[in-house]
C-alpha cells in the first residue's frame, strides 16, 4: 500500500470528490403495498401558509434549508399477502369471486350454443347437454361449498337470489360485491391484528460539521424528557461557533504541519510519520529501564497480593485499602507495559485508529500518576506509606508478614523514583499522541450521544414526524440522516443488540441555507511586495461568506458550485519581528468553501502589508481526506 | 327470458319445454311473490335453463298436465318434457332449495 501520497494529489482528489452528484438515499422507500408509505415534505419558514417554495420529495433532498421543517408521514400498509393466504377463508373468498366470473363467461358460451345444438340435435345436442351439467355441477359444487363452510349463510344466499331476481341486477356483480366486501372484511381484521405487532421508530441523526453526532428531538418519536425545545434552540446559536472553533483550531495544527511538510519538500503524510517516529524514538529511549521496572514492581505487588487472605471478612479496614490500593497500583504497571509494548509493535504500522486508542489510554495513565484525587498515584502511595506500617503493627503469618516487610522498602525507593520518571515523559508522550491523532479526528465514525429515549408507535396510527430545524443546533454543511424503521414488537421489546427490523428507510441530507457562513481556512498566503512575495506561507484564517442556493432548481449548475462572496481574517506571519500578526481582506469560494482565493491586508505590520492567497475550508476538506486515507496512512482495523 | 302464462298458452309452453338444449322451471304464482323473484335469479344464474311464470288462473291446467297437486307451485324439468322436481310454496320460496332442484334436473 503506498502511504506517501503527495498533498497535491489529494487535493485534485478532494476537487473530483466535490464535483461528483450527491449520493442517493441509503434506501428509498418503495412503492410497495405491503411495505410502509412514508410522504417527506420540507416546508419553508412557516407550517401554516404555504410558501411557493414548499416541496414535497420523492426520497431525500440531497440539499435541505436549515430554516426549514422536515416532516414524515405515513401510511400503514394493508396486511401481508402471506398472512392473508394463510387464512382458508381469504382464499376461498378471492377464489369464488374468480370462478363467478369464469362462470358467467361459460353461461354466456353455453346459451349461444343452445339455438345450434336444438336443430342440429345428436351428437351436438350430447355434447351441449353434458358441458351443461359439468358446469351446474361446478355451480352447484362452489356455493355448497361456500354454504358449508359458513362463508355465505343460507339467509345470505336467499336475499342475493331474491335480490337479483326482483331487481333484476346482474348476478355476477352481486355475488361479487358480497364476496369482497367479506374479503375486505377479513383483510381489515387481518391487518387490525398485524398493526398490532408492528411498530415504527424515527430518528434524526445529525453529524456536524464539527464534533459529536447527535439525535435531534423529534416531538412523538424521540424524546428528551428533561429537554425543551427552548433548550435546542439556546444549543443551536452556540453550536455554530462551536464548530468554527473546533475548525479554526484545527485549521492551525494543519498550517503549521503543513509549513514544516514545505520546509522538508515533502508531504503531509510524510510529516506524520516523521512525527510518529520520533514520537517511538523518545519513549524507546526512556521505557526499556521504566518497563523493566514496572514489571518487577507488577511482580513483586503480585507475590504480596498472593498472600491476602481470600476472605474479606477477615481482613481490616486498613488492611482492605491496603489491598486495594496494591491491584490499582499493580493493573496500572499492566497498563504501561502494555502501552510501550503497542507503541514499539505500531512503530511501523501505524494507524489514525490505534494512534487514537493510544493518546486516549496514555491520558488516562496521566491523570492517574501524574494528577491529584482518590484514584492518583500520590494518593495511593501516600495511603500506602500509612497503612503499610500500621498492617505490620498487627498480628501477621509467614510469608504474609515478609511480602509486606519488603512491599515498605519497595514504597521508599522504587515506586516513588517510577512515579517522578514517569510524570516526566508520559505528559510529552500523550501530548505527541494527542496532536498527531488529533489530526486524523474529523470525519471519523463515532458513537452517537443517545440522551434521550426512542418513543416507538403503533404502525396504525402514526403521527406525523415533524423536524423543525429552526429549534434545532443545525448549521451549514452538517448532515442528518431521517430513519425510519419498522420493528416486530416482540423483537424491538427484546433489547437485544443484534435485532434487526423488518424495514428500514433512510435520508440523508446536507443541510444549507442561503446567506451567511462561517469557515475554519488553510490558506496559502503571498505577499504582494517585499520578501515574502516569493513563496507561499500556510496560514489558517476564519472567513464568513454570503452563499446562493436556489430551492426551486436543486440540481442546477450554479447550486453544484455553491460560489461565496465574503471577508476574513487571517493569522500570519509575514513579519518574522512580529509574533502575532492579523490580516483582514476579502474573498470569494467555489464548492462550499473547498476552493477559497482572496486579498487581504496584514494590519500588524508596517510595510510589504497587501498580501493574497488560495486555500480550503478544513472540515470539507478533510472529511474528503478521510475517505482516502485508507489508501495514505491506514486506517488501523 | 323468463316468460309468463298468459300471453303465453300452455300449448306453446309444452312447445318451449320439448327444446333439448334447456332445463326448465315453471313457477305457479303473482308477479309479485318471492318465488318468482328466485325462478328469475336462477334463469340468469344457471346455464341453460328457462323459467316460466303461471298466473294463477292457468294454474289448473298446468297443474293437470303435469300431473301436480294444489300444492305444488313450482315444477322443475328436465331436458324436455320430463319433471324432475316438484316444490311446494315453501321450498319454491326457498333459493337453495330452488337451485338444488335446478342443478340436479339435468341428470
Amino acid at each position: 500500500m503506498d502511504r506517501s501520497a503527495s498533498f497535491s494529489t489529494a487535493m485534485l482528489a478532494l476537487a473530483a470528490c466535490q464535483s461528483a452528484p450527491p449520493a442517493a438515499p441509503a434506501r428509498a422507500p418503495q412503492m410497495d403495498s405491503n411495505r410502509l408509505a412514508i410522504a417527506l415534505k420540507e416546508i419553508l419558514r412557516d407550517d401554516v401558509i404555504d410558501h411557493p417554495e414548499d416541496r414535497e420529495l420523492k426520497g431525500a433532498p440531497p440539499k435541505a434549508d436549515v430554516a426549514s421543517t422536515l416532516t414524515l408521514s405515513f401510511t400503514a400498509p394493508p396486511p401481508s399477502e402471506r398472512a392473508l393466504s394463510a387464512d382458508p377463508a381469504w382464499s376461498a373468498l378471492q377464489s369464488a369471486v374468480e370462478r363467478i366470473a369464469e362462470q358467467a363467461r361459460t353461461y354466456e358460451a353455453l346459451a349461444r350454443r343452445a339455438a345450434e345444438a336444438a336443430e342440429s340435435g345428436g351428437e351436438a345436442l350430447r355434447l351441449l347437454q353434458d358441458d351443461v351439467r359439468a358446469a351446474r355441477d361446478e355451480q352447484q359444487e362452489l356455493f355448497t361449498g361456500l354454504l358449508q363452510s359458513g362463508l355465505l349463510s343460507p339467509e345470505e344466499f336467499g336475499e342475493a337470489i331474491v335480490r337479483i331476481g326482483s331487481e333484476d341486477l346482474d348476478p355476477q356483480r352481486v355475488f361479487e360485491q358480497a364476496f369482497r366486501a367479506k374479503v375486505a372484511a377479513l383483510e381489515s381484521h387481518a391487518a387490525a391484528l398485524e398493526r398490532n405487532d408492528r411498530i415504527v421508530t424515527v430518528r434524526a441523526v445529525l453529524k456536524p460539521r464539527g464534533g459529536t453526532p447527535q439525535l435531534l428531538q423529534v416531538p412523538d418519536y424521540y424524546e428528551k424528557s428533561d429537554d425543551e425545545l427552548a433548550d435546542d434552540r439556546r444549543r443551536a446559536r452556540t453550536a455554530e461557533f462551536d464548530a468554527l472553533a473546533l475548525e479554526f483550531a484545527a485549521s492551525r495544527k494543519l498550517a503549521a504541519a503543513i509549513e514544516e511538510l514545505r520546509a522538508k519538500h515533502g508531504s503531509v503524510m510524510e510529516a506524520l510519520r516523521e512525527s510518529w517516529v520520533r514520537v517511538c524514538a523518545d519513549v524507546r529511549a526512556w521505557s526499556k529501564d521504566l518497563e523493566q521496572r514496572a514489571r518487577e514492581l507488577r511482580e513483586r505487588l503480585e507475590g504480596a497480593l498472593a498472600q491476602r487472605p481470600e476472605s474479606a471478612r477477615e481482613l481490616s479496614e486498613t488492611e482492605r485499602a491496603v489491598w486495594a490500593d496494591l491491584t490499582a497500583l499493580a493493573a496500572d504497571f499492566e497498563a504501561l507495559r502494555e502501552l510501550l509494548r503497542e507503541i514499539e509493535a505500531l512503530r511501523d504500522e501505524p494507524s489514525f485508529a490505534a494512534l487514537e486508542r493510544l493518546a486516549r489510554e496514555t491520558r488516562e495513565l496521566v491523570r492517574r500518576v501524574c494528577e491529584d484525587g482518590e484514584e492518583s498515584w500520590s494518593a495511593r502511595i501516600a495511603r500506602l506509606r500509612a497503612n503499610v506500617p500500621r498492617m505490620l503493627e498487627q498480628q501477621l503469618a509467614e510469608p504474609l508478614r515478609a511480602s509486606v516487610v519488603a512491599l515498605r522498602e519497595t514504597l521508599e525507593r522504587d515506586l516513588e523514583a517510577l512515579r517522578g520518571e514517569l510524570r516526566e515523559q508520559l505528559p510529552s508522550t500523550s501530548q505527541a499522541l494527542e496532536a498527531l491523532a488529533g489530526l486524523g479526528a474529523f470525519g471519523r465514525d463515532v458513537d452517537i450521544v443517545d440522551d434521550g429515549v426512542l418513543v416507538p408507535q403503533p404502525i396504525d396510527s402514526l403521527p406525523e414526524a415533524r423536524l423543525d430545524l429552526r429549534d434545532n443546533p443545525v448549521g451549514d454543511g452538517d448532515t442528518l440522516r431521517l430513519e425510519v424503521k419498522v420493528w416486530d414488537r416482540a423483537t424491538f421489546e427484546s433489547q437485544d443488540e443484534r435485532r434487526t427490523p423488518l424495514e428500514s428507510y433512510s435520508y440523508t441530507s446536507e443541510l444549507i441555507r442561503t446567506g451567511w457562513r462561517w469557515s475554519g481556512d488553510v490558506i496559502f498566503t503571498r505577499a504582494l511586495d517585499g520578501a515574502n512575495d516569493d513563496h507561499f506561507t500556510a496560514n489558517a484564517a476564519v472567513s464568513r461568506e454570503y452563499h446562493w442556493f436556489s430551492r426551486k432548481r436543486p440540481d442546477t449548475w450554479f447550486n453544484r458550485l455553491d460560489p461565496g462572496i465574503g471577508f476574513h481574517a487571517a493569522q500570519l506571519n509575514m513579519d518574522p519581528d512580529t509574533t502575532t500578526e492579523i490580516g483582514v481582506g476579502l474573498n470569494a469560494s467555489l464548492w462550499s468553501g473547498l476552493v477559497r482565493a482572496g486579498i487581504g491586508y496584514d494590519i500588524s505590520i508596517d510595510a510589504d502589508q497587501e498580501y493574497w492567497y488560495f486555500g480550503f475550508g478544513l472540515i470539507g476538506a478533510l472529511e474528503r481526506l478521510d475517505e482516502l486515507r485508507s489508501s495514505t496512512f491506514g486506517d488501523g482495523d | 327470458m323468463a316468460e309468463s302464462l298468459p300471453p303465453l298458452t300452455l300449448a306453446a309452453l309444452l312447445q318451449a319445454l320439448a327444446n333439448p338444449s334447456f332445463t326448465a322451471y315453471a313457477y305457479i304464482g303473482g308477479e309479485k311473490d318471492r318465488g318468482w323473484s328466485i325462478a328469475k335469479a336462477a334463469e340468469k344464474m344457471i346455464p341453460n335453463v328457462r323459467v316460466y311464470r303461471i298466473a294463477p288462473s292457468e294454474a289448473s291446467a298446468a297443474r293437470s298436465e303435469f300431473g301436480a297437486s294444489p300444492s305444488i307451485v313450482g315444477i322443475v324439468f328436465g331436458f324436455g318434457l320430463d319433471v324432475t322436481d316438484k316444490l311446494n310454496a315453501k321450498a319454491a320460496e326457498d333459493a337453495l332449495r330452488v337451485f338444488n332442484a335446478i342443478w340436479d334436473s339435468d341428470n
